[in-house]
Parts: C-alpha cells; structure tokens; sequence
C-alpha cells in the first residue's frame, strides 16, 4: 500500500512535471501586451514607420480588450512614450525645415520688387500716364534712332521710322511753341 | 541711350516680337498651391485643438471619478498630463506653421508680381494709343489740328510701342525669374520635406483621438459592442466584470459576484447593449469621422508634395524660356500654360478639405 502510494505520489509528481503551467488570463494579456510593445520597439528602431503604425495600432486596439485596468495604463503608456517621441522629432524636423524655408523669403522680396520695379519702369506705359512727357517721350526715342542710324551699316533696316519720328517730334515741337506761347 | 537704341533695334527688326508670356496661370496655381498648404496645416492645428479639448474632457472625467486626486504631479497616462503636453507641442507647431504660411504667402506676392509685369508688358499699344489721344487732345486745346499725328505716325508709334514694352517687360522678368529660381526650389523642397513629419504628426493626434474617444466613452462599452457582434462569449464574460458594465447591470462587489448569470440569455445583453448604445454609437461616428480626417491627411500630404515638384519645375520652365527666348533674343516665343503644375494642384483633393472638419 506503502509502495503503492509512494508510486502514486512519484507517478503525480511526474504528470505535474510534464504538463506546463496554464497561464491565467492576466499573465497571458501580459505577454501579448509585451509582444506588442516589442514590436513598437522594433519598428522605431528600423525606422519602419507602417510598422510602427501598426504597432501603435495594436496598442491602442489592446485598450479595448476585456483587460486589467493595470494592462491598459501600461498599454497607454507605451503608446504615448512612443507618440511623444515622434511627437517631438517630428516637430524639431519641422522647424529645422520652416528655419531653411524662412531664409528664402528675402530671395523672393527681391524678385518680387524686380517684377514690380520692371512694371512701373516700362516706357510707354509710363509715358501714357502723363500726356506732358510726350514730347520727351519722342526726342528719347529720336535720338535713339540717330544712334542707331549711325551705327547701322545700312540705315533702310529702320525703313521709315527716323522719317516719321522726325515728322512726328516737328509737330510735337509746335504743340510745345504754342503751349508757351499761350503760358506767355 | 544705346539701351533704348538696342530696344529699337529689336523693335524695328520684330516688329511682331514675342508676345509676353501670360504668367497670371502660374500665379492662379501658386496661391492655389500656397492655400492647400495653409489649409493642411489648419487641419493639423485644428486637430490639436480638438486633441486638446478632449483630453480636457477626459482629465475631469478622471478627476470626477477621483481615480485621480489631482496630484501636483499625475501620472503620465493620464488626460491631464496629456493635455499640457499637447499644449505645448501645439505652441511648436504654431511657430513652424507661422513661419511657412509666411515664406508662402511671400511666393504668392512674387507670382503675381510677375503676372502683373507679364500683363502689362502687353500693353505697349494701348499706351501708343492712349499717348496719341492725349496728344491730339493737347493739339486741338492749342489749336493745332490732329493732322499731325497721321494714320502712318499712329501706326508705327504702335507698332513700336508695343515692341519695346515686351521687351522691357520679357527683360525683367528674365531677371525676376532668375533670381527667384533658388528661393523657390527652397521653398519647394521645404513644403515636399514637410509631408513627412506632418504626416507624423497628424498620425500622433490621430492616435490621441482614438484613445480619446474610447476613454471618454469606456473602453469596455464599446469592447462590450464589438464583442457582441463577434459572438465571442467568453470576452463578453469577462467584460461584464468591468465596473462600468457592473454599474449598468446594478450589480456591484459581492452583491453581483456572478455577473454572468445576469445575462444567461441573448435577450438580457440585448437589453443591455441597447442601453448602452447611443454612448457607442457617438463613439462610432467620431471614429468614422476621424479616420476620413487621417485618410484625407494622408492623401492631401502626398498630392501637395507632388505638386510642389511640379510648381518648381513649372518656374524653372518659365525662367529659361525667358533667359532663352525673351526680350532682346526674341526669336521663338515661349509658350507658358501651367497646364501641368494645374494639373498638379487640382489633385489635391479641395472638397475634402472644405469637408474635414
């Protein structure tokens, strides 16, 4: 009987040796909860960012599963250790770049006045404005031609344009005569 | 002088010239452009604001439940301690969004500047004729008949007019362009390098929210609805031990130990979950609003980008053709539609923009 119970004892000892330990539920929310953070860990650290996605993803999803009030805090607190993070490279890579961008605004001023300098610089239109310049207008654009006339090998490339700005400066000269002469 | 006598130079020998490009396209697009960029970084600031306002709700949530006894220092999950963080994050951003809006909006000047300077270097004709009005205004005042000015005059005048016009013009928005090539390919690179940390963080918030929201709604009310439509028995066995279903069942500590015989049948959890659903139900529709937020983030992220490529390019175009064909070396003209930058632009999606919240 002795025996019998010592072999009983021994044959227990052995099953119980030989078939793991069910994990209870907790123990098993923990290792899965473990898992994740694992692969959050991973991903940042190979810059994979799906991957981290996911990862956070899961973490967040975990929240939702009928677990400890415990397992959730360390959940969320993994997820925002990680968000916080991003958080912050994000923003200090977002305002190393806004620091670049701002030092092309000067750049874009000046081109900016260029375009404007160049609109109100623009002859004809400046002139149209005021109806006194143009006689000037005329004598500018007269002695231009001379120039060019005397710097041209064959003066028929202007074909009649020093003619008619001759004939077109007479009587803007005669315009300007009388105008005196009615200030007079 | 031998300025002006090189611009009658060309102007006598191309009468016709090439007409100015018209730029106001190029400008339409930039500030286009400039506001789907600014329009994104409001989604962005939105969302921390909302962020905000929700972790405010949860912090007097937790305080209400004295879960928390608003400790000097509370504990880093908590909504409390969330919300300052996120307060100061938003300040960070802000500066960042401040600073870009304003180098953009410095892009929209510079655009229309040059469509206003392409635009007038077309009206060298219109200035002739103006002048010539004046003219014979001036001539009958002093009693000199318009006779001067005869059709011939008028024409050439014209003709000259408009030429040297578009070459002053063509010239200076040679230059113009040329000196705004570099800014612009920092500012383009600059929006094309912000997609990702945006996107970054707009995926942090994204990831507050849903936190957030199942928070403030009980993380096992909504488990409890996805369970349920699962059929998965034993978590819903296990959830009815959560307090906030407890509450509900009016079963608390040892007076309801066995929760489950409390719900031994599919017509008492239907009983239950019908109490429980409007809570569910305001959680889904933030959630279905939120993840449309975070698609729509993404998908505008990705098309601004690829518009940015497209507007440099569209500029560097616009300078060479006018180093290459403008003013003075007027040979062939220039053809600038934007139609590809427009292209671009019209990809990012400006009905979900106005749509998101």
């Amino acid at each position: 009987m002795a025996k019998r119970a010592r072999k009983s004892s021994a044959g227990a000892g052995k099953k119980r040796a030989s078939r793991p330990a069910r994990p209870s539920p907790d123990a098993q929310d923990a290792a899965d909860l473990r898992k994740l953070i694992e692969a959050l860990i991973a991903a940042k650290q190979r810059g994979d960012t799906a991957a981290q996605d996911e990862a956070t993803q899961g973490l967040i999803d975990f929240m939702m599963l009928p677990v400890s009030q415990a397992l959730r805090n360390a959940a969320e607190e993994a997820r925002l250790q990680a968000d916080n993070q991003l958080m912050a490279e994000s923003l200090e890579a977002l305002r190393r770049i806004a620091a670049r961008m701002a030092a092309a605004g000067p750049g874009l001023d000046a081109a900016a006045a260029i375009a404007a300098a160049g609109a109100k610089k623009l002859l004809f239109p400046r002139l149209a404005k005021s109806a006194e310049t143009m006689l000037e207008a005329v004598e500018e654009l007269k002695q231009a031609t001379d120039e060019l006339e005397a710097q041209l090998d064959d003066a028929k490339e202007l074909g009649d344009l020093p003619k008619l700005l001759d004939s077109l400066a007479a009587q803007l000269e005669k315009l300007k005569a009388r105008a005196k002469a009615l200030q007079a | 002088m031998p300025k002006l006598a090189a611009l009658l130079a060309f102007a006598t020998a191309l009468l016709a010239g090439c007409a100015t490009p018209d730029l106001r396209p190029f400008a339409d697009e930039t500030a286009r452009l400039a506001g789907a960029v600014a329009g994104e970084q409001r989604q962005i600031a939105l969302q921390f604001e909302r962020v905000i306002e929700l972790n405010e709700q949860a912090c007097e949530k937790e305080k209400a439940a004295a879960r928390l006894p608003d400790p000097p220092e509370p504990p880093k999950t908590s909504a409390c301690a969330v919300k300052e963080q996120r307060e100061k994050d938003a300040e960070g951003y802000a500066e960042s969004r401040r600073i870009i809006d304003g180098v953009l909006d410095k892009a929209v000047g510079y655009a229309s500047s040059l469509a206003q300077l392409a635009a007038a270097g077309e009206t060298g004709g219109q200035a002739a004729q103006s002048l010539l009005t004046s003219v014979k205004e001036f001539g009958s005042l002093v009693g000199v008949g318009g006779a001067a000015i005869t059709p011939a005059i008028a024409d050439t005048l014209g003709k000259i007019s408009t030429a040297v016009t578009r070459v002053q013009a063509q010239r200076s928005l040679a230059e113009a362009t040329k000196t705004a090539q570099e800014p612009i390919n920092v500012v383009a690179d600059g929006v094309r390098e912000m997609h990702a940390p945006s996107d970054r963080i707009a995926q942090v918030l994204y990831n507050d929210e849903q936190v957030l929201l199942l928070k403030l709604a009980g993380p096992d009310v909504i488990g409890l609805f996805k369970d349920a439509a699962l059929n998965r028995e034993s978590m819903i066995a296990r959830r009815l031990r959560a307090p906030v279903i407890a509450d509900l069942l009016g079963c608390r500590g040892e007076r309801c130990k066995d929760l489950h015989g409390a719900l031994d049948n599919a017509d008492q959890l239907g009983r239950l979950l019908e109490q429980l659903r409007p809570g569910y139900e305001a959680y889904e529709t933030s959630r279905v609003a939120l993840s449309r937020w975070r698609a729509d983030r993404k998908a505008n992220l990705a098309a601004i980008a690829r518009a940015m490529d497209a507007w440099k390019a569209e500029h560097a175009r616009v300078a060479q053709a006018l180093e290459r064909c403008g003013g003075l070396n007027a040979v062939r003209c220039a053809r600038i539609d934007a139609a590809s930058l427009k292209k671009a632009v019209d990809r990012i999606n400006e009905i979900r923009l106005l749509r998101s919240r």
